[in-house]
This record gives structure tokens, sequence and C-alpha cells, in this order.
């Protein structure tokens, strides 16, 4: 495995290597997520299946699928996947329809956001983020020059998008509907579309999410709740009430690794959208900074990818999948600190979830792959190189 | 070229993609920010609140100490019990919730309402019912109900019923006491709890933490009182029987020890059952804490006064008017009309006019100090909660002056006036009374607290005490007291039958305080007898209500002391009476039960040790509780269950040797 280390992505000839400091920022945010899934899964997993290690084995072998998948991916190259992004984006809208389906869709917490049965279940909302960008960075990549035109550059994106976030507030997952707007608003600002269209979007949505929010019991219970959750305790406030009080509790340094409490029953969710409560308690303000840093490098490190890509489908395909970690990294720990209201998102990499976990690491594995580049598309410094690999690579 | 794009465009969009990093990082940087907030600025509220949740301090209270009697004969003692807690966040939800409620308050005979008010007001943890019977709590568990928990707890049992339950009061929900010796002699029963900090799960399951629960509580001290189970129940019983001929409201009776100023038996009539307490007012301790007009009692310290002070000798002669004596607007009367009489005489026919007449002679302030000597107006200092102290004023006229000395427009309670005719008895020294012989560590049997006689000051020369004595004895001999007469030992005592005071005024026409106090051998005394009665019907008078119960309690007083009688019976006549009664005793009286264990006691001692018991696999309490019942220390390595100890199980040891065992998690 390549560790992080000096800039390597001098010109060093035809074969770039891949950024060492973002395989490196992803291999130790996955392997952090293991340690803490099963230092906060450990008890309720014994409660429950009488082995404590029951999810981290789950997640290691996810860990491993995703590896694999991460490899695989970096082994054939973005480009070969340019033309997956329709097939993919179809297949998943089918897969989100077949979770609708009574029988095949499985429930949990209240969402129906599964398909399959047993060990093989699995979450096409994970799939789908990815799907979105495949999509748009191909679409932005071809439209490049009629970006600006309302009906090209703007329109079909936002239908797109605008159908599958439907579908994810169909299963009641409103956090990656969430993710998907942010991601489709950076990609299309990126790109060039006008500001103007962008606000007009947001000025409309506004009166849609407050009928989604009002509308619906449950998440006016969450919004009421997290504007004052120690009111709300018995009820919806209570998940964040206890993780206000494990992350309180953590301090500077924690209470040492495994030494948390509110794993112990009290935290909802600890080892799945709340670990960021968890490794708070048990490692205090310094591993949330560890955290933060580690996808601070992530971000970094995927932009810089961005920047340097050989084309514009690579590109915005970096810049999708960075802000689509970034994202949903920042939502999950403002939701652990309470500065947004519950939703139910995963931190990438780190929470428990095989689909989120395999999904995230195979699109790393694309992103490693443009970090590859040495520019070509935004960058004009090391043209003349990308210039004979274009030409020889379509 | 094929990436066919011009340099304004990448550089726009290389900004708007800076831009997108920057709100990213801007997210990031809010995400950091807000961790300080709460991890440092917040840490100590947040994190105390947390430490709420998490951690309850629980006490681990040792058992109660036993209360013996002087014997060591137990009266109370702590049993296990369990008791029954709700816990509403697993209760079955609403439609479910109120009929499930209702079956265990059924099974738990509880009022339903209460329970579900209780249930509604808690979050995680509500009892239903504390220290329920083993019936009880398999009916419980048979409901299968969820959120119904047990907790195992001890309760305070009183072997002996009835016996001296006033004086031994009872304890609270949760040990703590609340009536009689065991308030008085809260802290020694209590013993030291330990306190620690267990964790709770969010399912209100303890955790306990690894450091906790070594160490040695101190157990909660065995109280010895002075009382002599024997003698109380005598003491009850006759007094009860006396009441209820008389069909009298209540009664009292005090038996000291007037050498040490030892309370042997202090009972009241009707009679209380600390086990099963029906109102509050049950268990008041009378004789303590009740002051009554005491009647003619008070002559015996008026004229011991007056010849103390040489006010009268013992053989003057006092005109009693005849039984009617003017002073000042009002008459004085007589039972009996008396001419020239000496002091003995008017003891003996208990003569108001020469009570009144000797204390004229004594004079006003003198009297008042001789009261004051006698110990009363003053509590006794005896330890039980809320004494009555009474109320001795100076008198102010000279009608209060003669109705003072003969013991109306004064109150005194029923230890009060026994413990000053025992300072008669003692040589006119005038001792504390006192119920706490000893306090001894149960563990080690180390005399925490030993009580010794305490003189409280000289009431009267022991010149007058033996005058008195004498004369009193004609009291019994040819007086009012004759009843008191006992079969084999000389008797001394007063009669009284006060008038009570009528809450309209002035003094009922038929409602009376009837006593008798009294000690014997006359000459040479061991025991201080005094009964009273309140409201006695048909037979009013103190010698023919009280002065029975006298002679029935200082005759199995002297017999159980072994007092040599002062002379031989006269007649057989009430001989086999009060050896049918000593007879009896030990039938129905455990005395047996106390013998057994100090034989098993010694034997073990002869034998020169104990044998271990085993103790695998216990948890650490019950293994503690064990090792104490075989008077053997514990000291605890690590936790969990026990994995092995040392001396090893039937290993013969001293006792109060220390057993290390060794703990470690189940499994």
């Amino acid at each position: 495995m390549a560790s992080p280390g000096p800039d390597r992505t001098a010109d060093r000839g035809a074969a770039a290597p891949v950024d060492g400091w973002l395989l490196a920022a992803v291999l130790a945010l996955a392997a952090f997520g293991a340690v803490m899934v099963y230092s906060a899964s450990a008890v309720t997993a014994a409660a429950r299946t009488q082995d404590q290690f029951y999810f981290l084995k789950r997640q290691l072998l996810a860990a491993g699928v995703g590896l694999a998948l991460l490899l695989g991916a970096l082994r054939l190259g973005y480009r070969r996947f340019e033309g997956l992004a329709y097939p993919a984006l179809i297949f998943t809208v089918f897969s989100l329809l077949l979770v609708l389906v009574p029988g095949i869709g499985k429930m949990a917490g209240g969402a129906r956001r599964w398909i399959g049965a047993g060990p093989l279940s699995f979450q096409p909302a994970e799939l789908c983020k990815v799907a979105l960008v495949l999509y748009l960075a191909r679409s932005l990549a071809y439209k490049r020059d009629k970006m600006r035109l309302f009906s090209i550059g703007f329109v079909p994106h936002i239908v797109v998008t605008v159908m599958l976030m439907g579908l994810c507030l169909l299963e009641r997952d409103l956090g990656t509907c969430i993710v998907l707007g942010a991601v489709l608003f950076a990609m299309l600002f990126a790109a060039g579309v006008k500001l103007g269209w962008l606000v007009s979007a947001v000025l409309f949505a506004a009166p849609v999410c407050w009928y989604l929010i009002t509308g619906t019991h449950y998440r006016l219970q969450r919004w009421l709740a997290f504007k004052d959750p120690f009111a709300y305790r018995d009820g919806y406030g209570f998940q964040m009430v206890e993780s206000l009080l494990g992350v309180g509790n953590g301090g500077w340094f924690g209470q040492g690794l495994g030494d948390g409490k509110g794993k112990l029953f009290y935290l909802p969710a600890a080892h799945t959208d709340f670990i960021g409560a968890v490794i708070a308690e048990e490692l205090g303000l310094l591993g949330m900074l560890l955290l933060v840093a580690l996808y601070a490098v992530f971000v970094w490190r995927g932009m810089r990818a961005a920047f340097r890509a050989g084309d514009a489908f690579g590109c915005y395909l970096a810049l999708g999948l960075t802000t689509l970690v970034g994202v949903q990294a920042i939502f999950n720990l403002c939701v652990v600190l309470v500065l947004l209201p519950t939703k139910g998102l995963t931190l990438p990499f780190v929470s428990y979830g095989g689909s989120s976990l395999m999904t995230l690491m195979g699109a790393s594995g694309l992103l490693l792959s443009v970090s590859a580049g040495q520019g070509g598309f935004l960058r004009r410094g090391s043209q003349a190189v990308r210039l004979s690999q274009a030409e020889v690579a379509p | 070229m094929r990436a066919g794009i011009d340099s304004e465009a990448a550089r726009w969009i290389a900004f708007r993609m800076a831009g997108v990093a920057g709100l990213l990082a801007a997210g990031l940087a809010v995400v950091a920010g807000r961790a300080v907030q709460l991890q440092v600025v917040q840490q100590d509220h947040l994190g105390s609140m947390a430490r709420d949740q998490y951690v309850r301090p629980i006490e681990l209270k040792p058992r109660r100490g036993l209360v013996t009697d002087r014997n060591g004969a137990t009266l109370a003692a702590d049993v296990q019990a369990e008791s029954v807690f709700v816990d509403p966040k697993e209760l079955p939800p609403a439609p479910a919730r109120e009929p499930a409620l209702a079956r265990l308050a059924r099974v738990l005979s509880i009022d339903p309402a209460g329970l579900s008010r209780r249930v509604a007001a808690s979050r995680r943890f509500a009892w239903a019912r504390r220290r329920v019977s083993p019936a009880e709590a398999a009916a419980v568990r048979a409901l299968r109900l969820p959120g119904v928990g047990f907790v195992q707890e001890y309760k305070r049992y009183y072997p002996r019923r009835e016996l001296a339950g006033q004086l031994l009061g009872v304890v609270g929900e949760d040990g703590e006491g609340l009536e009689g010796v065991e308030l008085a002699e809260d802290d020694e029963l209590q013993g030291e709890a330990i306190h620690l900090d267990s964790l709770r799960d969010g399912r209100a399951r303890q955790v306990f933490p690894e450091e906790g629960g070594t160490g040695r509580v101190r157990e909660g001290a065995r109280v010895e009182l002075t009382i002599d189970q024997g003698l109380q129940h005598t003491a009850e019983t006759a007094l009860s029987a006396a009441v209820a001929g008389a069909h009298a409201k209540a009664g009292m009776a005090v038996v000291l020890d007037p050498r040490t100023g030892e309370i042997l038996a202090l009972a009241n009539a009707p009679l209380a059952n600390p086990n099963a307490v029906r109102h509050p007012g049950e268990l008041r301790n009378r004789a303590v804490q009740d002051a009554f007009e005491p009647g003619s009692t008070f002559k015996v310290f008026s004229i011991a006064g007056a010849l103390e002070e040489r006010a009268i000798g013992p053989e003057d002669s006092i005109f009693c008017e005849n039984g009617a004596w003017h002073v000042g607007r009002h008459t004085i009367h007589d039972h009996h009309g008396l001419g020239w009489v000496t002091p003995a005489r008017i003891l003996a026919e208990s003569s108001n006019v020469g009570a009144g007449k000797i204390a004229a002679r004594l004079g006003r302030e003198r009297l008042y100090r001789t009261y004051l000597a006698f110990g009363f107006g003053a509590p006794t200092e005896v330890g039980v909660q809320a004494e009555a102290r009474g109320t001795v004023n100076p008198p102010r006229a000279d009608i209060s002056l003669a109705t003072m000395s003969f013991g109306q427009g004064v109150t005194a309670s029923a230890l009060q006036i026994t413990t000053a005719m025992a300072a008669v008895a003692n040589q006119g020294l005038l001792l504390r009374p006192w119920l706490v012989r000893r306090v001894i560590d149960p563990a080690g049997g180390a005399v925490l607290a030993q009580a010794t006689p305490t003189p409280v000051r000289r009431a009267v020369s022991p010149e007058t005490a033996r005058t008195m004595a004498r004369l009193l004895e004609g009291v019994v001999t040819d007086g009012t007291g004759k009843k008191a007469r006992l079969a084999g030992w000389r008797a001394a005592g007063k009669t009284g039958t006060a008038q009570k005071a009528d809450p309209l005024g002035g003094y009922s026409a038929d409602k009376r305080f009837s006593s008798f106090v009294g000690f014997a051998p006359a000459d040479a005394p061991r025991v201080v007898v005094g009964v009273f009665v309140d409201e006695p019907r048909g037979d009013v008078y103190g010698g023919d209500v009280a002065a029975p119960v006298f002679k029935q309690l200082a005759e199995y007083a002297l017999q159980s002391m072994g007092v040599p009688p002062s002379f031989a019976p006269a007649a057989a006549k009430p001989a086999p009476a009060s050896r049918a009664v000593a007879e009896a005793e030990p039938v129905e009286f455990p005395v047996v039960e106390s013998a057994a264990q100090e034989a098993e006691r010694s034997a073990r001692a002869a034998r020169g040790g104990i044998a271990v018991p085993a103790l695998a696999g216990l948890p650490a309490r019950p293994a503690l509780r064990t090792l104490e019942q075989a008077e053997l220390m514990g000291e605890l390595t690590g936790s969990g269950r026990v994995v092995s100890q040392s001396p090893p199980a039937g290993e013969v040891v001293d006792r109060g040797t220390r057993v290390r065992l060794h703990l470690a998690p189940p499994g």
C-alpha cells in the first residue's frame, strides 16, 4: 500500500502514482471506524446476539469487500465508468423502486431502506449517491459549453436529482435526500450554472421543505426537540440529549477507548448514525479533532485531485465524490453535536453499515484513480504530458 | 484539443470549485468549533449531567443490629424480605398498562390509584410495595408482568410480638429508627453503610464497578437493654389484666433496680405489636412521654422533704381536722376523718389534710425545692425521645401549697415517680434511670459502650430515706396498700388516687388516676415498682387497682433474682400462686432458646474454634453474611462470585478469624 508522504504527484513519467494522502485518509477512517464500531456495539451485540463481535465481523467483511472494490476501481480507471453512468442510474432507480415493494424491501427503524435477505441485504440509497455523482459528472462533462443554457445545463439535472430525492423521501430517508441535493448544487455551481437559477431553485424548494417538515409528525417533533432537546428528553429529544451528554462527558481526552457509557443502552444507534458521540465520549476533543482532520485531508486531497484531473469527467467526478463524503460527514457530525436535527445519516467510512462502507470505498477507488491524473482539464502546467497520454488513451 | 476548454472557462470553474472546497472547509471548522464548545466550554455542565445519569451512588447498608434483653434474648432482628418495584418504561404501553397495574395492586393488596400515581410520576423506578411476604412475591412473579422487579431488603422483625412494643419502637421503610429504642439507638443499630458508585445502564440495570464492594463494614451493633424479658412479660400480662379488669383506659408499669437505676421492665397497656402497627399513636411510650397529676403518691416526697428539713419529726402529732380543713375559700377533705395522728398514720390512711398541714410547716419554697431534688420538673434523660418533663411550679398560694403536697396541681411521668421512689429506696440517692446496658459489635464481640449507674443528686439523707421506708412499710401492713403485701418479703409503698383534671376546668367528678408505687424488701430494697392505671371504673382506688399488680411484679422479680425472703411465709396461701407463675414462665417464654444458644456458643468455645463454612460460588454479600453468622471476618478481593477461600472450608479456626475470599466474575 502507498503510504502518506511528500507530494508524489510530481511528474515521474507516464505512470503517475495515486495520491498516498488520500488513500491513507480513506484507510485510516475505515480502520478507525472498525475499532469504534466494535467499541460502540459490543455491549448491544452481546445482549442481542450473544456475540459481541457480531457487528465488528460484518463491518470487517464489508471493509474487505470495499477494499477489493477500491482496488478494482483503481485498476480499471475512472474513465471506464463514464459509460456506466446511465446504466448505474437506471439500476439505482430500479432498486429504489424495488425497496418500496412490500416483501422485498425491508423495514428497519421506521424506514424502508433495504432490499435482499439475511446477510446479503443492501441499501440502494447508498448506491444512489454515487450513481448520481457519476451521472452528473458525465452529463456536466458532455454539456460543458451548454451549461449556461437553462434547458440543457439546468433542467435535466434538476429533474433527475429531484426524482431520486423523491424516491428517497418515499423511503423516509431525508438524510440521503439532503446529501443528494447538496451534491447537485455543488456540482452545478462548479460547472457554471448561473447562480440566479440555483438561488431560485432553493427558494422554490424552501416551501416544499417546510411542508415536508411540518406536514410529517415525526419530523416536526424532531424539529421541535432539536430546538430544545432537554424539554423533549423523554421523547424525540432523547437521542440528542444522550448525544450531548456523551460528547460533553468526553472532555479534552475522553473517558478512554471502550469506557464510554452512552453506548450502554442510553444512546440509540450508537454504532451507526451516532458513532460520532461514542468517539467524542471515549476519545474526547482529541478524537473529534483527529476525525475532523481525517475528513479535512480527504476533502483537501479530493479537491486537489479534481483540480488536477486529466479531463472534465474526472474533475467533476472527483468534485462530486469529495463533496458527497464531506457533506455527509459534516451533516452527520452536526447532528451528533446537535447543530442540526436528527435525520439518519451515517458517518462515511466510520459508521457501521456494509452498503455504505462498500459503496464509499469503491467510490474512493474512482477518486484515487482521478488523483493519478497530471492535469489537463483545469491545469495546463503539465499539459504536454497529458496531451500525449490523452491521445493514446481513448 | 479534445479537452477543449478555454483558460477563461477553466479559471471560472476552478474559482467556483474553490468556493465549494471553502464551504466544506467551513463546515468542518464549524464541527470542530462546536466540539470545542461542547467538550471544553460545557464540559462541566454536560459531564455532570452525564454522571448523574450513568452513576448511581448506592449505599450498602449493613444488617441492622439486634436488640436484646439483659440476658441476650432477641427482641428485634432483621430478616430478609423482597420489595417489589415497577419500571414504568418497561411496563406494557397505554391500553394494557392500567389493567396490569390493577392486577399488581390486587396481588399486593395496595391501592391501585396510588400505584398508578407513583408510576406516572417516575421515569424508571417506583416502589410498588416494600417488604412483601414470600407468598406475595411468588404471586407477583406468577403475573409475569414486564417492568416489575424485586429488590432484596431487610425487614425488621420483633419475634416476641407485643413484648416491650412501645419501648422498642419501629423502623421506617429505609431501616431508619422512628420510635423508641430503634430511634434512640439508631446510630449504633444502623452501623456504617458503604457508599459506592455503581454504574447504571440505559435499561436501569446496575453494573457494579470493579473497585467497589471490598473493605469491611461496621455492622449494626447489638444493643442490650436493661429489660428482663420475663419480668417485662409478667408486667405486661399483669398490667393488661388489671386494666381490663378495671375497664380502664390505659395502664403503665415501671420496674427499676434501685441500686443501679436500671429499668427492668417498662410496660404500657394496651399493648402494641411493632410488627403490625395499626396507628402511630399506639406506639406511644406513655410511661415516659406522658405527664399526669399523680395524686397521693406525692405525699411520700412532701413528707420526706419535711422530715429532711426537720419541719416535723417522725413522731410528731398533727391534727387532721377530722377530715375537713378550710384553707382560704377552699376545703380539703379526707376519705376517713382523722384527729391527732403521726406522719406514719397520715401516710397509711393517705390523709390529704395531714399532708397539707405538714407542707404548710415545710413552706412553699422548701416543698418546691424538695420536688426538684427528687427529679420532678426535669427530664430523667433515660434516652427516650420526647420525654415528658412534668410541671412543678413554686406554689403561689396556701391552697396550692396544700394540694401540691398530695400530688394535685403538679404533673409527673410514671418513670419520674418510680425513679423518685427508687431514690427513697436507695438511701436517698437519686440515680438516672437507664435502658441500654451495653452496645456490642457483633463481629468481634467487642463492647462498644457500657452503661454504669449515674447518680444525679442526693434527694434526702440516708436517715430520712430509712425513716420513710419504715413509714411506707406501714402503708402496706396496715394502711391503704394492704393488697400490696408480698408472700415472703416486706414491702413498702404508697397508693395514689388522683382526680383527673377536667378539660372544661376544675376536676372531673368520676375520672381517676390510680397508682401504687413501692419497693421490696423494705429493709434492703432490690426492686422498685410503679403501677399506674388511667381512668379505672368501679374500684377506683390505687390500693385496689394498682397494688395487686405491684404484688405480682415484685414477687416475680424478687423470686427470679433469688432474694431470700424477709420472713417465712405466714400462710401457705400466697406461696403456691407465686411458684405457679415462676413455673409457668419457661414454658411460655423461650428462655430455653437463649440457653440453647449460649450452650452452643460455649461448646464452640470449648472445642476451641469454628469450622469455616464453604463459600465457593456465593456472591460477595451472602458470603460475608455467612461468615458473619459463623462469627468470622471476611476479606474480599476481586468481584463477582467466590472462587477460592483461605482457610479452606471445614478447617477449624478461632472465632473472629479473617477468611480471605477471592472473587471472580462468573463464566
